[in-house]
């Protein structure tokens, strides 16, 4: 089950929050939606949900354990076992294939695959667990008392399958006293209906450009002008995906009281790489940060190599590929240039001048993550460039910007904070009553009971409709 | 996390009493919306089929061990649910309305955009062979059948459908390069019906005969086969205009090993039938050659390079018909349909100046003939893409009715060449999307035209549905005239054409069915 799809929108979640809110005492309503998240997580996965309940239950007395033995062997006896419990399942289950394959072409060897399918959302949930055993190894959480509460905090449907990687630490309180608001409540059901128009109206449509622009065997015979339109759209597909999906999550955390941090924070008005990655996929980047990055020790010692590793780790973290890994090292590469290499140039410069910096690099970052076939990867970089000989422009390209032309010009504006800066500006008024807030108010309304509605008429049009962090 | 303050996402309300109101209504009018979609999504009638799409919806999965356990069962589900969502039909209508909102009407492609310079084949199995007869037809002088059964014909031929495996349902703008077409078994299926109204018609028109018709009914029209075989390239709509008016184009795509394999096919009759029998080439050139704007050239071949080549194969005993410099002449007239892959009749006269030309003859002026009109045509290209563009813009299509001669049109059952009644050139009764079936009254038929022409001169045509078109005016050249369809005659055409000592044979062929491995064949094999 997807959040954008009908059964979800109007069956599983309307029959879920009715039981919520229908029942008082927190210890019901957890019940309530920790069976509506194993329901829903049986329903991608019926048998490796066995896998997510096996980590929750060694995480959860491991965690138990640690805590007891706080600062001494025992406790990190008992980390290095999570971590290898975690990380184990991982690579078993997201990268023995990718390993296989690889040994056999260095080693000439013929071991067969073990095609192993991807558990949806597994690289989410061990995330999340080894933020909760390391938090409390480290003593800066207490461990959870109530094992269903920590199953909860795992398997919660709101960001189970495509993040974001939610910290034990942010909910720690939540998950046994929380309580929602009205304003709660209404931000949440706006957060999750622009989140479902972000991922339905926008990034289906763009999706679908770009795969018809770099899909299959198109990038063979795609123009110049074709090759970079097909890369901007699959840029701003990923974002729209990702993000609308982050904000649906949100938005309905928020609904049952849970306040998530922020996953994108508008990546591409960033002015530099690493500038970027504070913005971009947040929960990861941080991730990596506290949990990889300083405990090998930062920028103390070994920071190259420090570095190397992130960002290794995030490229592969994406997809058991080599591109990826690429993409990764890209990302690393440039971050170190920023911060060895052009220091405060960057930030001496024109802002125009290092915008186009970044989105140049960032477009090309994404036509590596795009083609996990490295040869058409090749090619699409030497069309970009002008080093193909396939023209300049061509008419589908053509054809494909026209009739998407006012789509694709509100999907760039959406890339900026215009709509929050613009409501920001009309709520500061509130106090004085205008009509401009009343009329903004009942704009709001028929704001979004119109995109739920275009959403779902698009969903029912629309086969084509996977979450694309779902590979992840 | 010190980028969260600055994250305008988390930008709070201030909490006030009167934006609580504001509050409340939003989430009452969002809930309600929510509830009632959800009610009626249980409680009303679910589609099980889509018309427009012409497939059996998405049925409620069945429960077992083994669907439960690949995780097809919950998807089974999700799928049902959303695929016979109450009134599906017209929130695709809508959902296509939203669609053309995205951005402005440029142009639009239907199928994919890939040249095909050659279509995948087995280069042995077309391998033209003068002397010997295909293995599989070894025993023609037993049974008609068995060469030319029109159900194997079907499957056979349709290059189309075993490479079509990811046909689209839905009128994508543009789909994947994929080669082939949107055209699926289902959308066969209701031309298929409406061809078999259009032949009951004729038959209640003409009762008198017909002692086999089931076969005739129940077999697929020409028609479809065109359409399937020749859309390989996909069609452009709109940014297309002919006549001043909204077009769609089928582009081309050329295939010179096809081309290579139609001219030996040919070369071999030459062969077979002798210097008894004079053999013409007619290639027709189709509107793309045309009509297509030059900015979408690269996505279509070259007719006139295609016609070129083939005719550079040809054996000089083969008289090679010059009708792409007759049409192109007349562009500006009303020469092919606008939204039908066919040509108009008024294209297929200047074909046919050409070969009364190069048959030495004279011809009518088209003056002479009488012209006659029907309104409100729409033809295959819309049935193909359902482009309301061409829907909306129909079109008039003129017939010439021969001046001068009489005539008397002879049908026969195609695979016994037994004699089946009178018919006539026009059927005047084909109307909408099947006008153009007018002409001899569709493909699948093997007629014979006595003329009062008494100068001892026969043809045989060898054509596919251009053809029909243009048969009606040889009756003013010939004092015989057999048409022979290439996909619908049983016996070996040679032998046919010796035991009737008809002087000429014309191979009428649009450049499509020329470049066309699975048509060339059907010529081929009429040999034996």
């Amino acid at each position: 089950m997807v959040f954008s799809d009908i059964f979800f929108i109007y069956f599983f979640l309307p029959i879920c929050f009715a039981l919520y809110f229908a029942t008082k005492n927190i210890t019901a309503r957890n019940m309530v939606l920790l069976v509506f998240s194993l329901i829903f997580y049986t329903w991608c996965e019926p048998v490796c949900i066995l896998l997510l309940l096996t980590t929750a239950t060694i995480d959860f007395f491991n965690g138990k354990f640690i805590h007891k033995n706080l600062n001494s062997k025992k406790a990190t006896y008992g980390l290095i076992f999570s971590l290898c419990v975690n990380l184990g399942l991982l690579t078993v289950f997201k990268y023995s294939d990718f390993l296989v394959a690889n040994f056999n072409g260095i080693f000439q060897t013929n071991i067969p695959l073990p095609e192993i399918a991807l558990p949806i959302g597994i690289s989410f949930y061990t995330f999340q667990s080894i933020t909760y055993i390391v938090d409390v190894y480290k003593g800066k959480v207490p461990a959870q008392e109530k094992y269903s509460n920590y199953l909860l905090y795992l398997s919660m449907f709101f960001q189970l399958v495509a993040g974001p990687i939610v910290r034990y630490s942010t909910i720690q309180n939540e998950i046994s006293t929380r309580k929602t608001t009205m304003h709660m409540f209404e931000s949440g059901l706006t957060r999750f209906i622009f989140g479902l128009s972000k991922k339905v109206i926008i990034a289906n449509c763009v999706g679908d450009i770009a795969n018809t622009l770099l899909g299959g065997d198109s990038i063979a015979t795609a123009s110049v002008f074709g090759a970079w339109f097909g890369v901007i759209m699959f840029s701003l597909q990923i974002y729209f995906d990702f993000s609308g999906y982050s904000d649906m999550a949100i938005g309905m955390g928020l609904m049952c009281g849970f306040k998530f941090l922020e996953n994108f924070n508008y990546p591409y008005i960033a002015k530099s790489v690493t500038d970027f990655w504070r913005r971009w996929h947040i929960s990861l980047g941080s991730f990596f940060r506290e949990y990889l990055y300083i405990p090998l020790g930062g920028n103390r010692k070994n920071k190259f190599a420090n570095l190397a590793i992130v960002w290794f780790a995030t490229g592969l973290w994406h997809g058991a590929s080599w591109n990826f890994t690429i993409w990764g090292l890209y990302f690393g590469l440039l971050i170190i240039a920023e911060k060895y290499l052009f220091k405060d140039k960057l930030s001496s410069i024109p802002p125009v001048i290092s915008h186009i910096y970044l989105l140049f690099t960032v477009i090309i970052s994404w036509s590596i993550f795009y083609f996990t076939d490295l040869g058409q990867l090749g090619t699409c970089l030497k069309t970009m460039f002008g080093f193909g000989n396939t023209g300049l422009i061509d008419e589908v390209s053509k054809s494909l910007l026209y009739n998407h032309i006012y789509l694709i010009i509100v999907a760039i504006l959406l890339c900026t904070p215009i709509y929050p800066k613009i409501t920001q500006k009309i709520l500061e008024l509130e106090q004085r009553k205008t009509a401009v807030v009343y009329s903004y108010r009942i704009v709001k309304i028929l704001l979004l009971l119109s995109l739920l509605i275009i959403s779902s008429l698009l969903l029912v049009g629309q086969t084509y409709n996977p979450f694309l962090y779902y590979r992840f | 996390m010190n980028n969260q303050q600055d994250n305008p996402n988390n930008y709070i309300e201030p909490d006030t009493q009167e934006n609580s109101l504001f509050l409340k209504i939003t989430i009452a009018v969002v809930l309600l919306f929510v509830t009632v979609v959800g009610i009626s999504l249980l409680l009303l009638e679910r589609p099980t089929i889509s018309e427009s799409e012409k497939r059996e919806l998405a049925v409620f999965p069945t429960f077992t061990t083994e669907s439960y356990f690949t995780g097809e069962y919950f998807l089974g589900i999700s799928t049902f649910y959303t695929d016979t969502v109450p009134y599906r039909e017209d929130i695709l209508t809508t959902t296509s309305k939203l669609n053309d909102l995205m951005g402005v009407t440029y142009m639009t492609f239907y199928g994919g955009t890939n040249i095909l310079d050659d279509q995948d084949f087995d280069e042995k199995e077309y391998k033209v062979d003068i002397l010997l007869p295909p293995e599989d037809t070894s025993s023609s002088s037993d049974s008609s059948d068995s060469t030319i059964d029109p159900s194997s014909q079907v499957t056979d031929t349709d290059i189309a459908d075993t490479d079509n495996d990811d046909v689209e349902t839905d009128d994508a703008d543009v789909t994947d390069s994929s080669d082939d077409t949107q055209e699926d078994d289902s959308e066969e299926e209701s031309r298929d019906t409406e061809d078999t109204t259009a032949d009951s018609e004729n038959t209640d028109e003409q009762p008198a005969q017909d002692t086999t018709p089931t076969t005739e009914t129940t077999e697929p029209q020409g028609e479809i086969l065109d359409i399937t075989m020749f859309s390989n390239n996909g069609i452009v709509v709109d940014g297309v205009t002919m006549y001043d008016n909204t077009a769609g184009v089928m582009l081309f795509g050329s295939s010179n090993s096809a081309g290579q394999y139609y001219a030996d096919v040919l070369n071999a009759y030459q062969v077979q039938l002798g210097s008894d029998v004079q053999i013409y080439n007619l290639l027709i050139p189709t509107s793309a050659e045309f009509y297509l704007p030059s900015r979408f050239s690269r996505y279509s071949s070259s007719q006139k390079d295609s016609i070129d080549y083939i005719y550079s194969l040809l054996s000089d005993d083969i008289i090679t018909i010059d009708a792409y410099s007759a049409l192109a002449n007349h562009t500006d007239e009303y020469i092919y349909a606008r939204t039908d892959h066919h040509w108009m009749q008024l294209g297929a006269y200047y074909a046919y100046t050409a070969f009364s030309q190069a048959l030495g003859q004279s011809y009518p002026a088209i003056e002479e003939y009488e012209m006659r009109s029907k309104e409100n045509f729409v033809g295959s290209l819309y049935t193909y893409t359902n482009d309301n563009r061409l829907y909306n813009s129909p079109e008039i299509f003129n017939y010439y009715m021969p001046p001068n001669v009489a005539y008397i049109v002879n049908s026969y059952d195609y695979n016994t060449l037994q004699f089946k009644h009178q018919t006539n050139l026009y059927h005047e009764y084909a109307s909408g999307g099947n006008t153009y079936s007018m002409f001899l009254g569709g493909d699948n038929l093997h007629l014979k035209i006595d003329t009062s022409i008494k100068n001892g001169r026969s043809i045989a045509v060898f054509k596919e549905s251009f053809g029909n078109a243009f048969i009606p005016f040889l009756v003013n050249n010939f004092e015989t005239v057999y048409v022979i369809d290439i996909r619908y005659f049983g016996p070996s055409a040679v032998q046919y054409i010796k035991d009737q000592q008809i002087t000429d044979v014309l191979f009428l062929n649009n450049i499509f069915a020329a470049n066309t491995h699975s048509l060339i064949r059907y010529i081929d094999n009429l040999r034996y």
